[in-house]
């Protein structure tokens, strides 16, 4: 399967700007031939929103709106995935920091972040609230390829128990959408990169999965978001690298067999004891709630 | 403990950083790409190396220097500040700040030379910051900071003066790093190697002023945070690494940070000067602590 990481730039709060960014970015993702399309997180809206959120927040009609005047013909018609990233407002009005994936005009699976960062310059939870659940969605190639796919939004995958979750669920490909501001530069690569590329390579090789970053660039108020989108294969290994501090579209191709052979030769899956460790996890939890 | 490279950039990431910054942040208020920007220009290293990246971002066409000497002003500083401009090949005007400074004493029917260094240096440089918004607004400009995050973080700026920009370029690298990104961007050597200087008062210099050296400080400062680390852990890794330095570190732990006993706490100068730091422009995020950004303490710590 041809998957396209766009590693766009945010215009914080111009809806209409980032809808035709998108539009653009699935028309040349169409011409690289690619079937699935990611974004980066909150692309639709910008990063930053504190007090103005709710200019942008969106229902479910709203949304639907808007992709249906976002979304080429040629997307819709040959049923391509995109999953993108925007401030969804549910019925009793809580905002949540959600990715839809969309196959042609239909959302087809919704992951509401579950880990909302609001510590040191984060202040995620003071806006929204979290997700509850880690799930997986299966889709079909154009090659009649079944793909389980799961999204963990940016915070979410420096979470050890997501990626459990989502091994538990036998996923193939993890798409991990963010907005990661860069920080840090003692060191020859930028200290984001460096926590970012450790930990989703790890968790690629423990979950036997591919795992898709998507990054965005481009600058909100102080802070600028440093790109560097990925693909980790089954093996924990990069195999391919956006640019740093620019836009780009990343086109690779992703295959199954790669993650076979990965859980073959490392069967670190099929052996997992999972009775066991919900019974443990189950045991330190009600230690900790009696402390 | 924290890594000994602890004040370490990488320079070439950095430069990328601030010259998108700059181009970003002019569009961003102007609405055309990149925008015009004025920097007042005293012939010392923060102001040098920040039209060094402003032309950079924007090209030299975009870019407007303003030496704005005093009568007791350095004559060196006018000449260092022409090598800046000579090497970018930027517009520049030489105001002299003189009647505007003395015509503000006698508007208010006060001699001049009764009043404290501090104070006539304190309005230097805020009628420094209205030639330069005098002239951002004349020719279509935005006003580019020249402070560096030492300075914010010990208040060793004036109020309204020198801290008045629409962008603080530099305001998230410490003195130390200032030193080795412009060291890698070219800035004239003899700008390099000067004692900084606010040059406000006759025979000045910052490390003077402040009572310890810019590394000395920077080490406090980069441990207490960044690092999280309390004065009594600062100290105890300081002396135990940099002993032989020559440093007080403790002393200059307790001027910085404060002190903190079962008996009694007295806060530091980083504590008492958030206040002059609450209203900060635009600082593009370098580091994990950025003022505003990640570092937010209330204004009256201990008091």
């Amino acid at each position: 399967m041809k998957i396209t990481l766009a590693q766009i730039d945010c215009r914080l709060g111009n809806i209409p700007a980032n809808a035709r960014a998108h539009q653009q970015a699935l028309l040349a993702a169409q011409g690289q031939g690619a079937e699935f399309v990611i974004f980066p997180e909150l692309s639709l809206t910008g990063y930053r929103l504190r007090s103005n959120i709710h200019r942008v927040m969106l229902d479910d009609a709203e949304f639907a709106a808007i992709w249906a005047g976002t979304a080429p013909p040629d997307v819709v018609n040959q049923e391509m995935f995109c999953l993108l990233g925007y401030v969804e407002l549910t019925r009793r009005a809580a905002l949540h920091n959600t990715i839809a994936l969309l196959r042609g005009g239909e959302t087809i699976f919704r992951h509401r972040k579950v880990y909302l960062p609001s510590y040191g310059m984060f202040e995620e939870e003071r806006y929204m609230r979290p997700g509850d659940r880690f799930r997986v969605v299966d889709i079909t190639s154009k090659s009649d390829e079944r793909w389980r796919v799961g999204v963990l939004c940016c915070e979410d995958a420096w979470h050890s128990s997501a990626w459990t979750i989502m091994q538990a669920r036998g996923v193939d490909l993890v798409v991990v959408p963010s907005a990661s501001p860069g920080r840090g530069v003692e060191s020859e690569r930028l200290g984001s990169q460096q926590s970012w590329y450790g930990i989703l390579a790890t968790h690629a090789e423990q979950a036997g999965c591919w795992v898709a970053y998507c990054n965005r660039v481009g600058f909100e108020d102080d802070i600028h978001f440093w790109g560097g989108s990925a693909l980790f294969a089954p093996t924990g290994e990069i195999v391919r690298q956006a640019p740093l501090l620019e836009p780009d579209m990343l086109v690779a191709d992703i295959d199954k067999r790669a993650i076979t052979t990965a859980r073959l030769l490392t069967p670190l899956s099929a052996s997992e004891d999972w009775a066991l460790t919900i019974r443990e996890l189950s045991a330190a939890y009600q230690e900790k709630i009696e402390e | 403990m924290p890594k000994s490279n602890i004040l370490n950039i990488n320079p070439e990431l950095v430069r990328q950083i601030l010259v998108n910054a700059i181009r970003h942040t002019g569009e961003s208020i102007t609405g055309n790409a990149r925008g015009r920007w004025v920097v007042n220009l005293s012939g010392g290293l923060d102001s040098a190396i920040v039209a060094f990246l402003a032309a950079e971002a924007v090209g030299a066409e975009n870019v407007r220097a303003l030496l704005l000497p005093y009568r007791t002003s350095v004559a060196a500083s006018r000449d260092d500040a022409m090598r800046v401009v000579e090497a970018l090949g930027i517009d520049y005007h030489v105001n002299e700040i003189t009647a505007a400074v003395d015509g503000l004493y006698i508007a208010k029917g006060l001699d001049i030379a009764e009043q404290s260094a501090r104070a006539r240096g304190n309005v230097m440089a805020r009628t420094r910051m209205i030639f330069g918004y005098e002239e951002c607004e004349r020719w279509g400009g935005l006003m580019i900071g020249t402070s560096n995050k030492t300075e914010a973080l010990l208040g060793y700026t004036t109020i309204w003066g020198d801290s008045a920009s629409a962008l603080n370029l530099i305001a998230d690298l410490y003195k130390t790093q200032v030193r080795q990104l412009a060291r890698s961007i070219g800035v004239p050597e003899v700008i390099l190697e000067k004692a900084p200087s606010a040059d406000l008062e006759a025979n000045q210099t910052d490390e003077s002023d402040i009572g310890f050296s810019y590394y000395a400080v920077d080490n406090v400062l980069v441990r207490f945070v960044e690092h999280l680390m309390t004065p009594e852990e600062i100290v105890t890794e300081l002396e135990a690494t940099q002993g032989d330095r020559g440093i007080d570190w403790r002393g200059c732990v307790a001027k910085l940070c404060g002190e903190c006993t079962p008996e009694q706490m007295r806060p530091g100068l980083v504590d008492i000067m958030e206040y002059k730091r609450r209203l900060t422009p635009i600082v593009p995020k370098i580091s994990r602590a950025t003022i505003e950004t990640d570092y937010r303490p209330p204004k009256q710590w201990g008091r």
